[in-house]
C-alpha cells in the first residue's frame, strides 16, 4: 500500500514544485526543503506494494487535444474543432494539461452542442457507410445496429441497457419525425455531448482496499490509450480490455509495445514535448523587427516551432544520444538563410549545421530563440530553463522586492558582461551564481538562436558551470553547450529528470514522493536500453499508476 | 504522422470547420415589441487592462471641489465625458492574502472580493516570483452577481470578451487569465476571436419581420430532443461515479438545463436600433502585438452591438491577462518592450521607463473613450445608451511593481442617474470589497457585502446621487 497518512497538502505542498530535496549545500537552494517533498529515496515502494499516489477525481474531462484526437479515430474526421474554439486546459503546477481543473461554463457547454452538431452533420455527409450500417434511408434493426456498434466505442466500454436504450429511443422518435438520416445525425450529436464521451470516467467501484481502487479493463484501457495516444481505444484495445488482457502480464506488455509503434503514439510524443518545454511560448514569440527585420513574425514562430518538433520527434526515435548529440536542425526556406545554410526543397528539411556549431535539442535555433526577449537573448531565462527544465533542480524565485530590470542591448559592452553586471548585488549573486553560468553556456546563440563568433566585435565567451546538483558526470566547468551536450547523455540527472516529466504527464499532476519508485525503474530502464525512450515509456505504461486510482478523500 | 502543424491562431471566416452549420442559439435580438414600457434596461460592462497603472500620470488633480479636477495624462481622452466620470483614489485591494503571487490575487479578487483558494489537486497554478501557487478564484465576481440579477431575460446571461486574454505560454488558462467567476472555482473564459464572439452573439441568423421560418421551430424540438437525452445520461453516470464526482456532475447537469433553456427560447423581433453587424472579417493574428488596435475596435463594436440589440446586458472585457506582456509596436505608443517587465521597471519617479508604460495605459483609456463615445452615440430613451450604463475600468495591481493600495477604479456611466458623476474621490483607505457593494446596489442588489466580510462595511459614502 502506498502510505496511507498521507495528505493532500502533504502531497502538494503548500505550493511550489515539489521538487525532491537533491542535497545542494549553496545558500541559494537551501529552502527547496520548505516544499514539503520527501527525499524520495526513502519513500519508494517496497516489494509487493501496490504504488499508487495519486488521488484522482473520477471523472476527468477530456482536453481539447484529447476531444480532437478521440473525434478523429471514431468518426474519421480530422477538424481539430475543439482546439479552435474550447477555452484552453489549465496547466498545473508542473506544466502539464490535465483536464482535471476544468470548470465547466455556460458558454464552454454551448460550444460543445456548437462543435457536436457540426462533427454529426459532417459525419452523416461524409462518413455515412463508416458508421451506419444501412443506406440513408434506414431499414429495419438498422438504428439499434448503429448504436449498438457505435455506443461502446464513444462510451470506452459496453453501455447498459438503461445507457443504450434512450439512445435507440430518441432515434427511433426522430426518425419518425423527419427520417432516418436526420435521426443518425442527432444521434450522433447526443452520442458527442454525452458526460461517457466528454468525461474520462472511472466508477466508484466496490474493488477496494483502503481508498485504493483497482480499475477494470476498460478503465485501463482508457488510461492507456489517454497517455500513449492521447486518444480513445481502438478495436485491439477495446478487445483486451473485454478478454481481461490488461492485467499485469506479459499480454499487457505487448499491448503497450503495439500502442507505442503505431502512429498515435508520436501525437503524444509531440503533445509532451510542446508541455514539457512550453513550446506554446515559442508559437508566439516575437522579436523586435527594428533590430531583428530579417525575422518575420507572422510565420517563423511557427516554421521555428515546426522544426523543432521535427527534431524531437526524431529524436524521440532515434535515442538519447540523439536527442543529446545530433547536429541536424529542420528549417523551412525561408529560414535556412537566417542559420547561415542554403535553401533546399519546399517545407521543412533537414539540415547539418557546421561542425562545433549545434550538438542536440538544447541548441536548436527555435528552442534558444524562445528563450530570449524580443529585442536580445537572455541568459538568465536559459539558464532557468535548463537548471528546472531540464535538469529538475530548483531556483528560488527573487527575493521581495527587487525591481528586475532586464539588461538593454548595448554596443558597449557584451551580454555576458551586462547580464554579470545586472546580477552582481550580493543579494542576487547567492542564486545567479548558479542560474549564470548556466545560461551563458549559449551565448553562441544571438536572439534567433543564430550561431556567432563575436559579440560587439569580441569573442564570444561561452565558458560556464553547472553547479550543485549532486551528479558528478554533470557537474563542473564547461566551455560551452556543446560539451554540456556531451555530458547530458551520460548524466544520471538529466535521465531521472527526463524520466520524471514523463511520469508527471502520465499521471496528470505533479509527482508524489510515492512515484520515486516509479521514476528510478523507468530511469533505470532508459539506461538499460541504451537510450530508448520507448522502454521508459514501457515502465510507466505496465506500471501500477495505471491499474489503480487512489479515491481522493471526501 | 497524424499530426497537424500547430499555428498561429487567426481568425478567418469558417476557422471553426469546413461544416457551416445554423447558428446556435438563434439570438434573435430582443427587444420589447414595440414602444418600451417602462425604464430602460442597465447594463454593466467591465474592462480590465493588466499591470496596473502609473499613479502620477493616472490620478487627476484635485481642485476646490471634487468637481473641479484635472485629468492626468493617463486620461485626457476622457474629457469629454467627465462629467459621467467617478475617478477613485485611496480604494485599496484588501480581500487577498498570501495565497498566491500578486497578479494571481489580484486577478483573482478584484472583481470576486475574496482571495484566490490554494492550490489543491483540482487547479495547482504556480505563482511567479514566489514559492507559491494559487487554485481558483472562490467566489462569484461582480458582474456574474449583476447578471443573476439583471441577465437573465436576454440570450445571453454575459459575454466575456477578450484581446490577447488567452495568448498562452506563460498566461495560458490559470487564474491570471480569469477575471469573472460564475461562482467558485467556475472560471468564465474570455473569448478572443471576434469570429466566435460574433457566432455566439448573433450567428448567422439575420431577424426578419414576420416571424421565425419553420425549419427554426424544428431545430428546437431536435435540440430539444438531443440535450433531454443528455440529461437522462448524466443522471446515469451520477449513480455510477463516487460521491466526490457528484458535485461535478451536477453542474453539468445544470448548465445543460440552462443550454436547453437558451437553445428553445423563442426569439423575438429586433428593437429599432439594432443593427446586426456584419460578421468580422478575418486574417489577423489573434496574438500579433501589433494587432492588438485593430483586435479592440472589432471586439468593443460587437459589444456595443450587443448591447444596443438587448443580446447581453452585462459584459467584461480583458486586454490581454494579468501578468500579461502584449507589447504596441504602434504610434504613439512604440512601446517594444515586454508589458509585465516594462511594468517592473516603471517605477514612478519620471525615469523613461515610466513614462513608456505611462503611455501604454493611455492607449488603453483610449479605448475607454472609444467605448463610451458609441454607447453615447446610441440613443435610448431621452439619452442614450450610456446613460444607463456602467462601466468599471480595472487591473488587478495597483502599479506594475504589484502594489494593493490606491487601485486605479474607475467608473464611467451613472447607470440611469443612480451614481452623482463627474467627480474625482479620494478615499482615503478603503476596501475595495465596499466599491463592489456601491456596484451591486446600482443594479439592484441590496445586500450590504459582497466577497469577503470582514473587508466589507457597506456601499462607498457619497457615490449615489
Amino acid at each position: 500500500m502506498a502510505t496511507r497518512s498521507e495528505t493532500l497538502a502533504e502531497r502538494i505542498p503548500g505550493a511550489a514544485l515539489p521538487v525532491v530535496l537533491l542535497g545542494i549545500g549553496t545558500a541559494c537552494v537551501g529552502n527547496i526543503g520548505d516544499s514539503g517533498a520527501k527525499p524520495g529515496a526513502t519513500a519508494s515502494c517496497g516489494a509487493g506494494e501496490t504504488c499508487v499516489a495519486h488521488a484522482d477525481p473520477g471523472v476527468r474531462l477530456l482536453t481539447r487535444y484529447e476531444y480532437d484526437r478521440s473525434v478523429r479515430d471514431l468518426l474519421g474526421l480530422d477538424e481539430a474543432l475543439a482546439e479552435h474554439v474550447m477555452s484552453p486546459d489549465p496547466s498545473n503546477a508542473v506544466g502539464f494539461e490535465n483536464g482535471h481543473t476544468w470548470s465547466l461554463s455556460d458558454l464552454s457547454v454551448e460550444r460543445y452542442l456548437d462543435i457536436a452538431e457540426k462533427l454529426a452533420e459532417k459525419a452523416i455527409a461524409t462518413r455515412w457507410e463508416a458508421l451506419v450500417p444501412c443506406d440513408r434511408s434506414g431499414a429495419p434493426g438498422c438504428g439499434p445496429a448503429f448504436v449498438d456498434a457505435f455506443l461502446p466505442k464513444v462510451f470506452r466500454r459496453p453501455p447498459s441497457a438503461e445507457e443504450r436504450d434512450p439512445l435507440v429511443a430518441l432515434l427511433t422518435a426522430a426518425e419518425a419525425e423527419d427520417g432516418f438520416e436526420t435521426a443518425a445525425r442527432l444521434t450522433l450529436t447526443a452520442t458527442l455531448m454525452s458526460p461517457q464521451f466528454l468525461y474520462q470516467i472511472e466508477s466508484d467501484h466496490e474493488q477496494r482496499a483502503g481508498d485504493v481502487a483497482t480499475l477494470d479493463g476498460y478503465e485501463v484501457a482508457s488510461r492507456l490509450a489517454y497517455f500513449l495516444w492521447g486518444s480513445t481505444p481502438d478495436d485491439a484495445l477495446f478487445a483486451a480490455a473485454k478478454s481481461g488482457g490488461l492485467g499485469p502480464s506479459r499480454d499487457l506488455e505487448l499491448e503497450v509495445r503495439r500502442m507505442l509503434a503505431d502512429p498515435r503514439a508520436e501525437d503524444t510524443v509531440r503533445t509532451f514535448h510542446h508541455q514539457w518545454l512550453k513550446l506554446d511560448i515559442l508559437q508566439q514569440v516575437e522579436k523586435d523587427e527594428t533590430r531583428f527585420p530579417e525575422f518575420d513574425n507572422a510565420t517563423a514562430p511557427a516554421a521555428l516551432y515546426n522544426g523543432l518538433q521535427a527534431f524531437l520527434t526524431r529524436a524521440f526515435d532515434g535515442g538519447l544520444d540523439e536527442l543529446t548529440g545530433s547536429r541536424t536542425v529542420y528549417l523551412t526556406p525561408s529560414l535556412a538563410p537566417l542559420y547561415g545554410v542554403a535553401p533546399q526543397g519546399e517545407g521543412l528539411e533537414p539540415y547539418e549545421l557546421g561542425a562545433g556549431e549545434r550538438a542536440g535539442f538544447l541548441t536548436q535555433p527555435g528552442l534558444l530563440a524562445m528563450l530570449a526577449h524580443p529585442n536580445n537573448h537572455s541568459p538568465i531565462l536559459r539558464g532557468v530553463f535548463l537548471r528546472r527544465k531540464i535538469l529538475c533542480g530548483d531556483i528560488p524565485p527573487p527575493p521581495p522586492g527587487v525591481a528586475i530590470m532586464v539588461p538593454q542591448p548595448s554596443p558597449d559592452a557584451t551580454t555576458r558582461e551586462r547580464y554579470t553586471n545586472a546580477t552582481s548585488n550580493p543579494a542576487c549573486v547567492g542564486c545567479h551564481g548558479i542560474i549564470n553560468p548556466g545560461g551563458f553556456l549559449f551565448e553562441h546563440y544571438d536572439s534567433l538562436g543564430r550561431f556567432r563568433e563575436e559579440e560587439n566585435g569580441k569573442p564570444v565567451d561561452a565558458h560556464g558551470e553547472i553547479i550543485g546538483l549532486g551528479d558528478p558526470s554533470l557537474e563542473g566547468e564547461l566551455p560551452d553547450a556543446l560539451a554540456l551536450a556531451g555530458r547530458l547523455g551520460e548524466s544520471a540527472q538529466f535521465r531521472g529528470c527526463l524520466t520524471r516529466q514523463w511520469v508527471r504527464f502520465a499521471v496528470r499532476g505533479p509527482e508524489t514522493a510515492t512515484d520515486q519508485g516509479l521514476i528510478d525503474r523507468a530511469a533505470t530502464a532508459l539506461e538499460d536500453s541504451g537510450g530508448d525512450f520507448r522502454e521508459m515509456l514501457v515502465a510507466i505504461a505496465t506500471s501500477d499508476a495505471m491499474r489503480f486510482r487512489r479515491i481522493p478523500e471526501p | 504522422m497524424m499530426s497537424r502543424p500547430m499555428l498561429r491562431r487567426t481568425f478567418l471566416r469558417g476557422a471553426t470547420g469546413a461544416v457551416v452549420g445554423l447558428p446556435l442559439l438563434l439570438s434573435s435580438p430582443r427587444s420589447d415589441a414595440g414602444p418600451r414600457s417602462g425604464d430602460p434596461p442597465k447594463r454593466f460592462i467591465t474592462i480590465f487592462i493588466p499591470n496596473g497603472v502609473v499613479p502620477s500620470a493616472w490620478f487627476p488633480t484635485a481642485g476646490a471641489t471634487e468637481k473641479d479636477f484635472q485629468l492626468a495624462e493617463s486620461m485626457v481622452s476622457l474629457e469629454p465625458h467627465r462629467d459621467r466620470l467617478l475617478v477613485l483614489r485611496g480604494v485599496h485591494l484588501q480581500s487577498i492574502d498570501p495565497t498566491g503571487d500578486d497578479h494571481q490575487q489580484g486577478m483573482a479578487s478584484v472583481l470576486t472580493g475574496r482571495p484566490p483558494f490554494g492550490p489543491s489537486e483540482e487547479a495547482n497554478f504556480a505563482g511567479g516570483g514566489c514559492n507559491c501557487a494559487a487554485g481558483w478564484g472562490s467566489g462569484i465576481s461582480i458582474d456574474q452577481a449583476i447578471a443573476e440579477q439583471i441577465g437573465t431575460t436576454t440570450p445571453l446571461k454575459s459575454v466575456e470578451l477578450g484581446v490577447m486574454a488567452l495568448a498562452g505560454g506563460l498566461n495560458g488558462a490559470s487564474t491570471r487569465t480569469i477575471l469573472s467567476y460564475s461562482g467558485p472555482s467556475e472560471p468564465m473564459f474570455a473569448t478572443d476571436d471576434p469570429n466566435q464572439v460574433f457566432d455566439r452573439m448573433f450567428g448567422n441568423f439575420v431577424p426578419k419581420p414576420g416571424g421565425e421560418a419553420p425549419d427554426l421551430q424544428r431545430l428546437r424540438a431536435q435540440r430539444k430532443s438531443v440535450l433531454d437525452t443528455v440529461l437522462g445520461e448524466l443522471s446515469v453516470v451520477r449513480n455510477r461515479v463516487g460521491p466526490g464526482d457528484r458535485a461535478r456532475i451536477d453542474r453539468h447537469t445544470d448548465l445543460i438545463r440552462s443550454l436547453e433553456h437558451r437553445v428553445t427560447a423563442v426569439t423575438q423581433p429586433p428593437s429599432a436600433e439594432c443593427v446586426v453587424p456584419a460578421s468580422p472579417t478575418g486574417g489577423l493574428d489573434l496574438y500579433l502585438d501589433e494587432n492588438l488596435p485593430a483586435l479592440s475596435r472589432i471586439q468593443l463594436d460587437l459589444l456595443v452591438a450587443a448591447m444596443t440589440c438587448d443580446i447581453t446586458r452585462v459584459a467584461t472585457f480583458m486586454y490581454s491577462t494579468s501578468n500579461g506582456s502584449p507589447r504596441m509596436p504602434f504610434p504613439p505608443v512604440e512601446s517594444y518592450y515586454d508589458g509585465h517587465e516594462l511594468g517592473h521597471q516603471a517605477i514612478d519617479d519620471g525615469r523613461p521607463e515610466a513614462l513608456e508604460f505611462a503611455r501604454k495605459v493611455t492607449w488603453y483609456v483610449g479605448e475607454l473613450a472609444y467605448l463610451l463615445d458609441q454607447l453615447a452615440s446610441i440613443p435610448e430613451g431621452a439619452g442614450s445608451l450610456l446613460d444607463n450604463t456602467l462601466v468599471l475600468f480595472v487591473s488587478e495591481n495597483a502599479t506594475g511593481q504589484h502594489e494593493t493600495l490606491n487601485m486605479p477604479f474607475l467608473l464611467a456611466g451613472n447607470v440611469g442617474g443612480y451614481f452623482d458623476t463627474g467627480r474625482y474621490l479620494d478615499y482615503g483607505g478603503v476596501s475595495h470589497n465596499d466599491l463592489l457593494v456601491s456596484i451591486q446596489n446600482a443594479f439592484g442588489i441590496a445586500s450590504t457585502s459582497f466577497g469577503s466580510e470582514e473587508h466589507c462595511t457597506g456601499p462607498l459614502p457619497g457615490l449615489k446621487a
